[in-house]
């Protein structure tokens, strides 16, 4: 299973947006911090202006050794730096005691009386840590939020957009051979999809007309083997009927004939499920299974006698269906044939019907059957060599020709048990 | 810009020199008329002490007097004053625009101007304390290289 395009954008979109958040916050901190700087900076520069100025005014400036409340000293040195130098510095900070950052400016002028002096100011500025603990807890709701967006706008925008491809999928899955041949249409606006369901449609146009025709070969095929079988037949018969031959002869030609009537009834099979599929059988009545069982029954009689197979009809209350008489006859016929030809010796046979379902059940030596396999064509047990392997397919053709049934294989306490459901 | 500027300038001006600087000795008679109109006029007081002449790459001339308390005044080859240096001790101002003048008075008192650099887009002032002020070539303040 794999992911849908949903989650697969998203998963690839979460990693991305998380890069770019990070270089971004790099970024970011770096410009907000040399802002900062740049402002501290400035906001020093100027005061060093107006110190110095005031010094040539009020020479008592000059004797401030200590940083007071306006945050400067200035001190009497011998090798002048007029340069600005600026630094950052740890400083006991009263307010909430703690060494809180100061920026720094270093620097020097001359006195009125021409001495060197050194000048230092100072001033409280950002604390880096605390804005990147703020900067990085922002980021990370950012990212987040962006993520719900992403996840939501996705969920709602593309679940929207992508409907009509979910219900083309849906069709394509539901889609059989010969079934509902018409995909629904996409209703969309977006020229992919509309291509997609024009291409879809023709394919499977494109495939239905196909197999139409390979049907209508079969068809064909098995009528037009029909007429030469029965004149070989035929042939062999007037052949037998001579007397003109040896016993060998004989025998040999007898051999023949029987092969060729197994190609007809094979031939028959084959024809008989051509003309089920392409919906041949069109005429329709109220049929009851009690009165078809019985009639099956009554016609199969000597065999199950002859094979010593007890019987046993039950019929509870009638099964009835609007169906065609003819299929519904070689539905329970090919069922019932098929208990009777897979049974044990002293075997029983039980077929039980009521309002809604009814099963035909055979005891057998066989081990339980492959519910996938049995109903394809020719798929035949391994030691059986008269059955044509059609039976079965032509009764899954019958039941698929009417929507409302169901057929199920089961198997139970040592009985193979066909069931129709309505 | 001054701090970009200036590194330069200096590496542009030390090139040179390795590549050929001829420096010579003259007279006071020898410089540009108009040097000597502009000494005469603003330092009648002094008597020069030295004239150099530095030629460097045959073309760019820059003349460099030298007065005995150590001023300097440096001239291009045209006879223009480029620089006034007093040495950290005040220098005559009559050659300054007033309103620079004015300015340095009005907002820093007790100031004397020290040293004037000119080039063609302003001058720079450095004053006693040691702030240098840059003035356009009108005299209107710029701002304070600090």
């Amino acid at each position: 299973m794999g992911k849908s395009l949903k989650t697969y954008t998203l998963k690839h979109l979460v990693y991305i947006l998380l890069l770019v958040v990070a270089v971004w916050a790099g970024l970011f901190y770096a410009f907000i911090l040399d802002e900062v700087y740049d402002n501290v900076d400035d906001g020093l520069k100027n005061q060093k202006i107006n110190i110095i100025r005031q010094a040539y005014i009020d020479s008592t400036v000059l004797h401030t050794r200590e940083f007071g409340i306006n945050q400067f000293r200035i001190l009497p040195t011998d090798s002048l730096q007029k340069a600005n130098i600026f630094s950052r510095q740890m400083i006991y900070m009263e307010y909430d005691d703690e060494m809180e950052p100061y920026r720094v400016l270093r620097t020097g002028f001359y006195a009125p009386d021409g001495q060197p002096y050194s000048l230092e100011i100072r001033t409280s500025t950002v604390e880096e840590d605390d804005f990147l603990i703020n900067l990085t807890i922002a980021l990370v709701v950012l990212y987040l939020l962006i993520v719900i967006t992403l996840f939501l706008v996705n969920s709602f925008v593309l679940e929207r957009a992508l409907k009509p491809l979910k219900n083309l999928i849906k069709d394509l899955q539901n889609y059989k051979f010969g079934g509902n041949t018409k995909i629904k249409p996409v209703n969309s606006t977006v020229t992919e999809f509309i291509i997609l369901e024009e291409k879809i449609q023709e394919m499977i146009d494109r495939n239905e007309s196909l197999f139409l025709r390979q049907k209508q070969f079969i068809e064909n095929a098995s009528h037009e083997l029909q007429t030469p079988l029965a004149i070989t037949i035929n042939k062999l018969d007037l052949l037998l009927e001579n007397g003109d031959l040896n016993e060998a002869q004989s025998t040999e030609i007898g051999e023949t004939k029987r092969a060729l009537l197994r190609m007809v009834n094979l031939n028959k099979s084959l024809l008989m499920l051509s003309r089920i599929e392409n919906r041949q059988f069109e005429e329709k009545e109220t049929v009851s299974i009690c009165a078809v069982a019985e009639e099956i029954t009554g016609q199969l009689e000597d065999i199950i006698h002859f094979k010593n197979l007890t019987l046993q009809l039950e019929c509870r209350e009638d099964f009835t269906l609007y169906a065609n008489r003819n299929l519904i006859s070689i539905l329970v016929s090919n069922l019932l044939r098929n208990a009777i030809r897979y049974n044990t010796g002293q075997g029983k046979i039980g077929i039980i019907i009521s309002r809604n379902e009814f099963s035909i059940s055979n005891t057998s030596s066989l081990a339980p059957l492959n519910p996938v396999l049995i109903f394809e064509r020719f798929y035949k047990h391994s030691s059986d060599h008269n059955s044509s392997g059609l039976g079965l397919s032509i009764v899954e053709s019958i039941i698929n020709t009417y929507p409302e049934l169901r057929l199920e294989y089961t198997y139970q306490h040592g009985r193979h048990i066909f069931t129709v459901r309505k | 810009m001054t701090r970009i500027l200036l590194p330069v300038i200096l590496l542009l001006v030390f090139s040179g020199a390795a590549r050929g600087q001829k420096v010579q000795k003259i007279n006071l008679n020898d410089l540009p008329e108009k040097a000597q109109a502009f000494i005469q006029k603003n330092f009648t007081k002094e008597k020069v002490r030295s004239i150099l002449k530095e030629t460097e790459d045959l073309l760019d001339i820059e003349y460099k007097v030298t007065f005995p308390d150590k001023l300097k005044i440096k001239f291009d080859k045209k006879g223009e004053w480029k620089e006034v240096d007093g040495q950290r001790q005040p220098i005559p101002t009559r050659f300054i625009p007033e309103k620079i003048l004015a300015y340095i008075q009005k907002r820093f008192p007790n100031n004397e101007v020290v040293k004037i650099e000119k080039d063609r887009k302003s001058f720079e002032v450095e004053i006693s304390s040691g702030l240098e002020l840059e003035f356009d070539t009108n005299g209107n303040f710029i701002k304070i290289d600090s």
